[in-house]
């Protein structure tokens, strides 16, 4: 009697199953993947973290300083300290105004209640319309898809979480190629503005920074910081006030260089070589 | 073939690639050395295991980063078959070169992987792209394409991993050439061969 199941047989029809596999739509598709997925995420990570660890910081540059004021200047100079006090006190009134600004800041920045999970970064991948972190935490963390990814040293926004697994969690990066992100720019030191500018930015092709066309009358200058607003609810409401990166070039548009300006927005810190993030779960989901 | 030293050899060259993506990545070009091992069994093993060997590499590529975003919810999947049916093309391919190329030098492989990576690179597209196609009342769960997905984009990023590949071919290919003796590979099956070079 022929044995039904022969090797070549066997094989077919794996290779059937793949056919049919590739073919399922996304929430099939990722029933028949998660687990799977994840212990793969797991066994390589043994290895790949410290490997991402070591090797990323070859390619990591120094991270953009952030100008958070004059605090080092009056260190050095006890005289500049005074005079930028009485400058204050003269300013007070003014201050004040200006103190309902960052209170709506603040009130954005919705931190009560969050729990920050550190995480190690095991992988950095990319293609070309996606960046991705795969961090080393997953499910038994409290981790869920959707939540907010930031920076450890430099308190930037990294990304958030678009796959987890039980101990490891996929993590698509804010610098993806042609992502939009809508931006407020702000000085980076706490001095009055009078216009403020929100702008819809776009990551270049290479993930690397993010542009966009401003009128020529718009008040960015170098060194502003970029912090997510986003008006469409894109976003978790706690992602909304990080810094999304900092005003690298304003140059004149070469089409239309009397009317219009290109804003360029490098991140503080590049996210594929970060080693390590954090997540913010919120108490309730 | 001894599996174990497969699995080893997979393992190891996956987690590399994994953990030095970022380091080495060129632009958004990254080499795929999962490819070059395919290719490098596909020179000595025989066809039998080269398809299951073909089958598990691709499967644990299409379960490694990057995945496919979805049109709805935020959240990524991995979509299980492009590269397993892609390896096995890949697979197919090395058979058929096999008996045309001086396989113990590292430069032959990169010059396979080169090749075959393009037939590989062909399958997977074609794949991602026919999730595309409606076809009503003949496989009814069709026509979910990948958001953003061009194939032609898609074909180019992965032309440059594949130079980087094959690039790559060089120097690890002289590390697994070196390694010949462990894989307990049969090759009286390939005819006009000689036996793998003894160290």
């Amino acid at each position: 009697m022929p044995r039904l199941f022969t090797q070549r047989r066997v094989l077919l029809l794996f290779i059937v199953l793949a056919m049919i596999s590739a073919m399922l739509p996304p929430g099939a598709a990722r029933a028949v993947s998660d687990w799977p997925r994840a212990r793969v995420s797991d066994l390589v990570s043994f290895v790949s973290t410290p490997l991402h660890a070591v090797f990323g910081s070859i390619r990591r540059s120094d991270p953009l300083g952030i100008d958070r004021g004059p605090e080092a200047q009056l260190r050095q100079n006890y005289d500049a300290l005074l005079r930028y006090n009485a400058w204050l006190a003269e300013e007070l009134r003014r201050t004040r105004a200006e103190l309902g600004l960052y209170r709506m800041a603040s009130r954005q920045m919705r931190l009560e209640g969050i729990r920050l999970e550190q995480a190690d970064v095991t992988a950095w991948a990319g293609s070309r319309n996606r960046q991705t972190l795969t961090i080393g935490i997953g499910s038994i963390k409290g981790i869920r898809a959707g939540l907010v990814v930031t920076d450890p040293s430099s308190f930037t926004l990294v990304g958030r979480v678009t796959h987890v697994g039980s101990t490891s969690a996929t993590v698509e990066l804010i610098t993806s190629p042609r992502n939009r992100v809508e931006v407020r720019f702000l000085p980076s030191t706490p001095v009055a503005v009078n216009r403020e500018a929100i702008l819809s930015i776009e990551a270049d092709a290479k993930g690397q920074t993010f542009t966009a066309v401003a009128k020529a009358d718009t008040p960015v200058e170098m060194g502003y910081l970029a912090h997510l607003v986003d008006t469409k609810s894109v976003w978790p409401q706690e992602a909304r006030g990080f810094v999304v990166g900092k005003v690298t070039a304003v140059t004149p548009l070469s089409s239309d260089p009397l009317l219009y300006r290109t804003v360029t927005v490098t991140p503080v810190a590049p996210p594929a070589t970060l080693s390590r993030v954090l997540v913010l779960v919120p108490a309730t989901p | 073939m001894r599996w174990i030293v497969f699995i080893i050899f997979a393992y190891v060259l996956m987690a590399l690639e994994a953990g030095l993506s970022s380091a080495w990545r060129i632009g958004l070009s990254t080499p795929h050395l999962l490819l070059i091992l395919l290719v490098f069994l596909g020179l000595y093993a025989a066809p039998m295991p080269l398809a299951w060997a073909a089958l598990l590499l691709g499967a644990l590529v299409d379960l490694s980063p990057p995945f496919w975003p979805v049109a709805t919810g935020v959240w990524d999947v991995a979509i299980l078959g492009p590269s397993i049916l892609a390896y096995l093309a890949g697979a197919y391919a090395c058979l058929q070169l096999r008996t045309i190329v001086f396989r113990d030098s590292p430069i032959t492989l990169a010059a396979v992987v080169f090749v075959v990576g393009i037939f590989v690179q062909l399958v997977t597209v074609g794949v991602l792209t026919l999730r595309a196609l409606p076809l009503p009342g003949i496989v009814w769960f069709m026509g979910s394409p990948i958001p953003n997905f061009q194939p032609a984009d898609e074909l180019m990023r992965r032309f440059f991993d594949l130079v980087y590949t094959a690039l790559m071919a060089i120097p690890l290919g002289m590390l697994l050439l070196r390694s010949v003796p462990l894989w307990g590979f049969n090759t009286s099956h390939i005819p006009g061969l000689h036996p793998p070079r003894r160290n």
